[in-house]
């Protein structure tokens, strides 16, 4: 029987194989058969999700590449509101709301509530497995 | 019912562990989790009573504990190795704490759907 799989990532930036391994486990579970329902990012690992970071060029930009790894697998790439804003990752609403003069969410992460990681670990068949 | 062992072994005022950790705890209660707070390592240090965080301009942590019981969360598991560690006994910590084992702490590990140690 498929397995189903959260992964909860909180890893901050610069720990580089912690968000490298998540991303093999999500692609080698779901080539496996198995399902990764939720990606939720929390703490430090919220900064990943700022489009106006630039790595040096012989690093891997982490943003970039959980965006693809999210399109490929046709998972949303859910990110702590709260952690994300204390960390000055901010979607376009909020920069509205704030009266900020720019906003630097990537495309392909949604801001999401510790409801949304809570609710997938609710799910009595959902394995929650924690990268930091 | 979710069970989901919370683990904190991060004091409160060297980052936003100990907040982040607690803001977890709440949710997964709303979602009618049984949620078991955990406190370890350094983490214990958390639930010294008259700490002055205003020093550090942060607000009395121990004061975001009282608010536990409303979602339900009764008691606050201490693990008593931890406590020997920094000769604390529980008269110098927050009320309602409950001392276990390290032993009977992985116990509850074993039994809980999940566990986060952020």
């Amino acid at each position: 029987m498929p397995a189903k799989f959260a992964l909860l990532i909180t890893a901050s930036a610069d720990k580089t194989q912690s968000h490298l391994s998540a991303m093999k486990f999500a692609r080698q579970a779901v080539s496996l058969g198995n399902e990764v329902e939720t990606l939720f990012f929390y703490q430090d690992a919220t900064a990943v999700a700022n489009k106006l970071t630039l790595p040096p060029s012989d690093e891997p930009q982490l943003g970039e590449l959980w965006e693809k790894l999210g399109n490929e697998l046709n998972i949303e790439i859910q990110t702590c509101v709260a952690a994300s804003y204390r960390r000055g990752v901010i979607d376009k609403t909020e920069a509205g709301n704030q009266a900020f003069d720019s906003h630097n969410l990537r495309e392909s992460f949604k801001i999401a509530g510790l409801g949304q990681l809570a609710a997938a670990m609710s799910k009595t068949d959902s394995k929650l497995i924690h990268f930091k | 019912m979710t069970t989901t062992n919370i683990v904190i072994k991060q004091p409160s005022l060297s980052g936003a562990t100990f907040k982040e950790s607690l803001d977890l705890a709440l949710v997964c209660a709303a979602f009618e989790h049984r949620v078991n707070l955990i406190f370890v390592d350094r983490g214990v240090l958390n639930l010294v009573t008259g700490q002055n965080a205003q020093l550090v301009a942060d607000k009395p942590h121990t004061d975001l504990l009282k608010g536990l019981t409303f979602y339900d969360i009764d008691e606050i598991i201490v693990e008593e190795e931890s406590l020997a560690n920094f000769q604390l006994s529980t008269e110098e910590l927050v009320k309602d704490t409950r001392v276990l084992s390290r032993d009977a702490i992985l116990q509850l590990h074993s039994s809980a759907q999940h566990l986060v140690c952020l």
